[in-house]
């Protein structure tokens, strides 16, 4: 969230209360697991941004479906778990026009579709930034995120 | 754990910290995040290093590109925390945090690749070689690791971790020529794929390296005449010598090509590693810089990996593992008592073969489904078939002089551990383990750990650590015997216990590590020399049939008190990278024999500093990068007087960059230069009851490098 904070439009979008969806396959075993420690770490943090944060956990379902919940809960960030990769194309089309940032565990997802991302490299964390995907739902990056960041456009 | 959980961590961590954030012009905390290493060998999870429950270094693929490093030792000297390496004419000496164990060869260090253990299954020394281009980092962990890992780990681990397709999606090729003359040529390529609906990878890359060692002039120093033959001592294999040893060595020459290859595909994970290097083999007792004298070694290792997610709390692994060593030492000696000839020259050809299989199980138990309170078990069993096989030959026609002497062991060892980790609150970090090592050789072994971390304030780390490891004997050290070397009585295994205290401190992308330790080895297994009064008693007692030279004891202790930090970060957006890393300790070795004396080849203060700009554009990296030492107690005799090498100081000055036009085509150079004109590694021969003079290993002062390297 140190990188949504980067986020021009996440004030407007949040309306006050940073809202995450957290989307796991629910049959996958690791995307439990990966759902599991990421709730937690953000059980951590007061506020994200000066803003109180909400979470909720999704059980994907079709990228249709996911879109409608994201509209409807007014989610400013949508963070998918491992292993839901091969709905990454549907979920771009989905998302397509929303307002809302939306994030992979998996490195790969971010050329398929989705916003933001993170990939290791050299034993150090990177950050890796769909910026076409980016603009088409009204995520506005600043510079200095993208001067550090891997951007594929 | 996977990757993608990784990085799921990392977008945590990264949220945790989104409440420091002021102003979101500014990236430094940011870049902070992003220079913090991602380590997995301390405890087998995925986890920051300021996490990790032990002190722990990542060298990146980056460094050793732009700082022309072409091993993992001079990668260690030049950019790690924690390290010395000597070169000495028996092999590499490693050193940590001060403590340079005699002859080690790399010995109580463990070195692994993508966690496959490569430390020669015969002798236990780091003999491996890598193609230096397809690591992606290099993970070491500082301190007694026994706990996951078993024997050798007692002074670090070193977990050399490869390249994945993202990093190498294109074939690249490269050339480093080395004054010497010596060259250095690979190739690197990745590639994905599909089969069987699951998606695969698969990175290769070999490396041959080749160099002539520029001439060394050694001191001359005049042995005079051999008692037993009443003629001038030979160090020839001229039929008669003039008792002079020393010179200018130019026969001393390296040959050494290795290949890599892992792939990947679903959920199993495929390892191939061999090596071969050729290389002339100067220790004593062979005659000086003699062409003749070699030492061989190749290894192919195997490591088939499965693992697995099988529910939200269970994730379990099993792993095959194959290795295949040979060593071949062929030495030249014109001297007697091995060599009998009056005028010839002997041939003493010591070949060993290993075969190590095993089976390792683990599984990683997340009771609460967060990461907060995770067990780890596994066990790991391995069984070692060894050979070995020495002959004395007349050199000039390879008839035996002296009857064949061989070994045969086959040695079973398990291991059995277990780790809990436990993170009650998001300040306060628990780990404690322990491993179950059973040898037949020795009573079982227990390598405890415990360590807990604090979070004092944001960005901060405060460690305290108790760790135990041992070594075991090689089956080299334990079961080799010829008639003048009788076979080890009760050998132990070596122990060490060391106790740390570190603090860690980020400021954006600036990190601070201060820390000290308390490190007590025991039971260290050294040649002893025998005395004449020892070898007649050795005899009258019925051990031997003729009085011995040298047998494997557990003869010494040491014990080692320091400190170490480091400084590193980067400023303009990553462009300007700096780091230094310095280690200073005191460390005294006690022996029955000799009392309590300072350890040789284990300097007070060492360290090494580089930084580096990236001028950007099209433009060329500018770097410098040092090793330094202070004046060191050098390797010596037993009963000699301690003498000093000089302090060392290592500069190289390097470029790299894109070749203009031609933007697939990049360069590197470097020049390099070392003040002192010796190491502390003494070097000669020991003749009969004539005490040694202090011979010190000369160094090869200036070393230029020039490569090229072309992605496809």
């Amino acid at each position: 969230m140190k990188v949504v904070v980067y986020d021009r439009n996440l004030r407007e979008r949040a309306a006050g209360v940073v809202r995450i969806l957290v989307v796991v396959r629910g049959d996958d075993p690791a995307s439990l697991a990966a759902a599991g420690n990421v709730e937690h770490r953000l059980s951590t943090i007061d506020k994200i941004a000066g803003m109180a944060h909400q979470r909720e956990r999704v059980v994907f379902t079709s990228a249709k479906d996911l879109a409608t919940r994201v509209r409807e809960r007014r989610a400013s960030c949508v963070y998918l778990m491992p292993g839901l990769s091969s709905e990454v194309e549907n979920i771009r089309e989905a998302l397509t026009g929303g307002d809302v940032i939306s994030v992979s565990a998996i490195p790969e997802d971010v050329a398929r579709g989705l916003v933001l991302g993170f990939d290791q490299a050299s034993g150090k964390p990177k950050i890796l930034v769909n910026l076409t995907q980016a603009q088409k739902q009204h995520v506005n990056l600043t510079a200095d995120l993208l001067r550090i960041a891997t951007v594929i456009r | 754990m996977k990757k993608s959980l990784l990085t799921a961590l990392a977008f945590g961590t990264a949220m945790s910290l989104a409440a420091g954030i002021a102003n979101a012009g500014d990236t430094s905390e940011l870049e902070g995040l992003l220079n913090e290493s991602v380590v997995s060998t301390a405890s087998h999870t995925q986890e920051t290093g300021s996490t990790a429950p032990a002190t722990s270094v990542t060298v990146t693929a980056e460094e050793l590109k732009l700082y022309g490093v072409i091993n993992v030792f001079e990668a260690l000297r030049y950019l790690s925390l924690g390290f010395t390496t000597i070169d000495a004419p028996h092999g590499s000496d490693i050193g940590v945090r001060g403590v340079a164990l005699p002859f080690n060869v790399g010995r109580q260090v463990l070195w692994m690749l993508n966690g496959h253990v490569l430390n020669d299954s015969y002798l236990g020394q780091a003999l491996f070689s890598l193609p230096i281009d397809v690591i992606d980092h290099i993970e070491v962990v500082l301190g007694p690791g026994s706990v996951l890992y078993g024997s050798n780990a007692m002074q670090a681990v070193v977990n050399v971790i490869t390249k994945d397709t993202k990093s190498l999606s294109a074939p690249k090729v490269g050339l480093d020529a080395i004054d010497g003359p010596g060259l250095r040529l690979w190739a690197a390529t990745g590639h994905d794929f599909e089969l069987f609906g699951s998606r695969g990878t698969v990175v290769a890359g070999i490396q041959h390296f080749q160099w002539r060692v520029p001439d060394l002039e050694y001191p001359r120093v005049d042995f005079g005449i051999d008692r037993s033959t009443r003629a001038p001592y030979r160090f020839t294999s001229a039929p008669v010598g003039d008792g002079i040893w020393g010179g200018r060595a130019t026969h001393q020459t390296r040959f050494n090509p290795s290949a890599v290859v892992t792939a990947t595909l679903g959920d199993f994970r495929l390892g191939l590693q061999g090596d071969l290097s050729r290389q002339t083999h100067q220790i004593d007792p062979a005659n000086f810089d003699e062409p003749g004298s070699r030492i061989i070694t190749r290894a192919m290792r195997f490591d088939l990996q499965h693992r697995r997610q099988i529910s939200r709390i269970v994730d379990v692994s099993e792993r095959v593992y194959v290795d295949f060593n040979d060593n071949r030492t062929g030495i030249r000696t014109s001297r007697p008592p091995i060599c009998t000839l009056r005028n010839g020259t002997c041939a003493v050809d010591a070949i060993s073969e290993s075969t190590l299989v095993g089976l390792e199980l683990q599984g990683r138990f997340d009771w609460l489904g967060n990461g907060t309170f995770a067990t780890l078990l596994g066990v790991n069993g391995s069984t070692r078939h060894a050979r070995q096989q020495q002959d004395v030959l007349d050199a000039s026609n390879d008839q035996p002089l002296i009857l064949s002497s061989t070994l045969r062991r086959d040695l079973p060892i398990v291991g059995a551990y277990a780790q809990q980790t436990w993170d009650p609150l998001s300040w306060l970090g628990l780990n404690a383990g322990a491993r179950l090592d059973y040898d037949e050789r020795f009573p079982a072994v227990v390598s405890p750990r415990e360590a807990i971390r604090f979070r004092p304030w944001a960005g901060s780390a405060l460690k305290l650590i108790h760790s135990e490891a041992f070594r075991a004997p090689s089956i080299y050290e334990s079961e080799f015997t010829v008639a003048v070397i009788p076979k080890p009585e009760n050998l132990k295994p070596e122990r060490v216990r060391s106790f740390e205290a570190s603090f860690e401190q980020r400021l954006g992308a600036h990190r601070l590590l201060f820390g000290a330790f308390t490190t007590r080895y025991r039971d260290l297994i050294e040649f002893h020399a025998f005395t004449a009064t020892e070898a007649a008693a050795f005899v009258a007692s019925g051990r031997a049939l003729i009085p011995p030279i040298f047998q494997h004891q557990n003869l010494s202790s040491v014990e080692s008190n320091g400190f170490n930090g480091a400084v590193d970060g980067s400023l303009g957006v990553g462009r300007l990278k700096y780091a230094l890393n310095l280690t200073s300790g005191v460390t005294r070795v006690t022996t029955a024999a000799e009392g309590t004396r300072p350890l040789a080849a284990s300097p007070t203060l060492f360290g090494n500093a580089h930084v580096s700009y990236d001028l950007g554009r099209k433009l060329p990296t500018l770097g410098v990068v040092t090793s330094f030492y202070s004046q060191t107690p050098a390797v010596r005799p037993p009963g000699a007087a301690t003498y000093y090498a000089p302090a060392q100081l290592d500069l190289r000055f390097v470029l790299a960059g894109p070749v203009p036009y031609v933007p697939q085509l990049s360069y590197r150079g470097y020049v390099s230069y070392s003040f002192a004109e010796r190491t502390p590694a003494m070097f000669g021969p020991k003749v009969g009851d004539v005490t040694m003079p202090p011979i010190l290993s000369p160094v090869d002062q200036l070393r230029l490098l020039l490569g090229v390297s072309y992605e496809f």
